[in-house]
């Protein structure tokens, strides 16, 4: 159970933060279209707030990178 | 015949095979092909019956409203991680795959460990085993996913079957792995392809209108190939100087 649990969240969700803010986009854009009907705009917003969560996910992964680089580069001992 | 369908199924399950094939011929040279092809087919035949039992009656029975919503969502999922994947290596945050690497690395795995006075090997059938299964299952819920959500489950199918035949056949006949095919790029289009989908019928579920119905899919592949290649010169002159800056 535990296993095929692993590999559904590997297949589907590889990072927390895109997963989440997809999930979130499209909760948002829903409700939003709910109350106010966004119409052809909808589409838009949904697409804007996908890319956005792709951004917010990369810049983390880029923080991850500086972060990796300064622990492999910097500290004294590691690579001593 | 869907165009769409058709290709997208196609480069989907043409990247997963070419990743299982790399598994496969590793296994193949070291432990024998019995042991390789035992375990293919051994994964190949319980994904055919998770398919046949649990992926058709599901269409058939869930109302589709719900199938598009929940497929919808599972699309976008699936494609921005392999969006975000291939950018992040485009912009050099990640390492590129590379799979002659993968390949030797298998291969190396695979004459450490020796079962000696067995005609199948254990571990080299496990190992296949898990690389036909896991990476067909991706495969298989690309298929199912397209081909239910653009109601053409032929087009999904036809467009896998294209590219196992494919991959085999250049795997048969190169008896390595297909390094030269640039799997990143693959990944990127593919990436492309499903968030795509994924939104368009995400929308249509919770109710939204597309500007122009099907047109909309060729402006929204448009904003988001012009949008990731912005991210991936972005993300890479990120790394340029902040590798500098170190």
């Amino acid at each position: 159970m535990k296993k095929a649990f692993l590999v559904i969240w590997g297949l589907l969700i590889d990072d927390l933060r895109l997963a989440l803010g997809t999930i979130l986009s499209v909760i948002a854009c829903y409700l939003l279209n709910l109350k106010y009907d966004l119409g052809e705009y909808g589409g838009w917003l949904l697409l804007s707030l996908i890319i956005l969560s792709v951004f917010w996910s990369l810049s983390a992964e880029s923080r991850k990178y500086k972060k990796r680089n300064k622990i492999e580069r910097g500290t004294p001992g590691v690579h001593s | 015949m869907n165009f769409y369908t058709v290709t997208a199924s196609f480069l989907g399950t043409a990247v997963e095979f070419v990743e299982a094939l790399t598994i496969f011929l590793a296994v193949g040279f070291t432990k024998g092909w019995k042991t390789a092809i035992y375990g293919a087919v051994t994964a190949i035949v319980i994904l055919a019956l998770l398919v046949g039992l649990l992926g058709y009656p599901l269409v058939k029975l869930v109302p589709f409203h719900t199938i598009q919503l929940v497929i919808g969502l599972a699309l976008l999922l699936f494609g921005v991680r392999w969006l975000r994947k291939a950018i992040a290596r485009y912009a050099g945050l990640k390492e590129m795959h590379d799979e002659e690497k993968a390949y030797l690395e298998e291969v190396e795995k695979q004459k450490t460990h020796v079962e000696k006075g067995k005609s199948i090997d254990i571990f080299g059938f496990t190992t296949v085993f898990n690389g036909v299964f896991l990476e067909g299952l991706e495969a298989a819920f690309i298929v199912l996913t397209f081909g239910v959500a653009a109601n053409s489950m032929p087009s999904a199918v036809a467009g896998a079957l294209i590219a196992i035949a494919l991959v085999c056949l250049l795997g048969f006949l190169l008896k390595k792995p297909l390094s030269m095919i640039p799997e990143n790029m693959l990944k990127f289009a593919i990436g492309i392809m499903l968030t795509c989908f994924g939104v368009i019928w995400v929308g249509e579920a919770i109710g939204i209108e597309w500007w122009q119905g099907d047109l909309s899919i060729l402006v929204v592949l448009t904003v988001l190939l012009i949008v990731s290649l912005f991210q991936i010169k972005y993300f890479s002159l990120c790394a340029t100087v902040k590798g500098r800056d170190q």
